[in-house]
């Protein structure tokens, strides 16, 4: 990671906003198949850049509720729609946010666990040490059993001599790699989705459409908006407008980073987290689908007909 | 290509595109402050009650405007923008799902907001003599 982690971090402090704590019951879908669109991994079109109030606010309006329903008596969260396209555009419209995702209840620990996972799974160290039997040499008994006086030593590579073999030490390479189970995982994305939002933290833009490709102008807007110190945008696709990217290069508290990239490291190391309303959907749909699937019948990264 | 083309064929000329001029954009600002000061509550009051009567003038609501349910668009989003471009201060995204009535939103306006700390006011308002503030702290 490019950022130094100390500087980062932000602590969690009270979050008694209205979160609603306690068991959800399963959402109360009428059929699996309404969840599941057809197509392996599909990606939803990026959003297209209309340029009539009318067509827009309709589009809003279409796009501002979950397409995942929610059951009753839950209410979705909301944020407001922002742009990027100018300082003042912050109140294009409301966006409903489904509440299995926005608004779960804060499992510090479950952030914890997959925070230590994404650090340690890809962890191989590389600490190796010769042992007494490795080092070079020390196969002569280097003096007499008896008679000289001093120890009885058997080898010169024995691990009490100096330039010894280590008796216990490190025998890399080790790898550190362990999978936690694919629910935890998604509860922890859930979970850091939820914070954000309940922190204020999380901000949803249409598009990722900037007027220009200077870095300044990103940071001016950035200050102008009170977003924090660091901020991690999270694109649909991973082919993105010229101006975000060139804006976005040189800037190291700036992130850029596609829908399928989100990750709970992310989203804790940037203070704020900016998504597009076609990730936000995005993320509903994968991260809701685990609620209500069954077991799997082979393994999820082989090929399947039916998962979003 | 040599004398023997037709006198119509000309050398091809680059065409003239116009300049490209500065890029479009917005000047830097610098940003709002996060302060919030209520104003007088009968002002509150009324600017309330307009706005959501306004938003809401199709609707056979209750009589009391503190009562009016604000869940139903596109009213919701009218009255919070609105009261937002009026009052200078947005309602946070984590508060929006707490906003369903009329008085839930008067009770979020009706408090004052501070965005400095102690030491900073002091710093700005007039002092006694014998106060000095030092900002070169170890």
């Amino acid at each position: 990671m490019a950022l130094g982690m100390q500087g980062m971090w932000r602590t969690i402090t009270s979050l008694g906003k209205g979160l609603s704590f306690g068991r959800r019951l399963p959402s109360s879908q009428a059929s699996y198949s309404s969840l599941w669109q057809g197509g392996n991994l599909e990606m939803p079109r990026p959003i297209v850049l209309l340029d009539k109030r009318e067509e827009i606010e309709s589009l809003l309006l279409r796009l501002g509720t979950c397409e995942v329903p929610i059951s009753k008596p839950f209410v979705p969260r909301q944020a407001w729609l922002e742009s990027m396209r100018d300082y003042d555009e912050q109140h294009l419209g409301l966006v409903d946010l489904h509440p299995d995702v926005f608004g779960v209840p804060p499992r510090l620990d479950i952030l914890h666990q997959v925070v230590a996972w994404q650090r340690n799974y890809k962890r191989i160290s590389h600490a190796h040490t010769k042992t007494r039997a490795e080092v070079r040499g020390g196969g002569r008994k280097p003096r007499p059993q008896k008679g000289t006086g001093r120890s009885r030593q058997g080898s010169i590579r024995s691990p009490i001599w100096r330039g010894g073999g280590v008796a216990h030490g490190p025998r890399g390479p080790k790898s550190y790699y362990y999978m936690l189970p694919m629910k935890i995982r998604v509860l922890g994305l859930k979970v850091a989705l939820t914070i954000k939002h309940a922190q204020d933290d999380l901000h949803i833009i249409d598009s990722v459409d900037l007027p220009t490709a200077d870095p300044q102008y990103m940071m001016d807007f950035v200050r102008y908006r009170h977003w924090g110190d660091s901020v991690l945008i999270v694109d649909i696709n991973d082919q993105m407008p010229e101006n975000i990217v060139k804006a976005t290069e040189t800037l190291n508290t700036i992130g850029l980073i596609p829908a399928v990239a989100i990750n709970v490291y992310s989203m804790l190391k940037y203070q704020t987290l900016v998504l597009t309303l076609p990730t936000v959907r995005f993320l509903e749909k994968k991260l809701l689908w685990h609620d209500t699937r069954f077991a799997p019948l082979y393994p999820y990264h082989m090929p399947y007909r039916d998962i979003p | 290509m040599s004398a023997d083309d037709s006198p119509d064929c000309k050398e091809p000329v680059a065409m003239q595109l116009p300049e490209p001029g500065p890029p479009v954009v917005p000047a830097p600002t610098s940003p709002p402050s996060l302060s919030y000061n209520p104003p007088e509550s009968s002002d509150l009051e009324a600017l309330l009650s307009s706005v959501l009567r306004d938003a809401y003038r199709t609707q056979t609501g209750p009589a009391d405007w503190r009562c009016q349910d604000i869940t139903s668009e596109p009213g919701r989003t009218q009255v919070l923008t609105r009261l937002a471009r009026d009052l200078g201060r947005t309602v946070p995204g984590s508060q929006l799902h707490e906003m369903r009535r009329g008085e839930d939103v008067e009770r979020f306006y009706s408090i004052p907001v501070r965005d400095k700390n102690r030491l900073e006011e002091m710093a700005v308002k007039e002092l006694p003599a014998n106060i000095k503030i030092n900002w070169d702290y170890e």
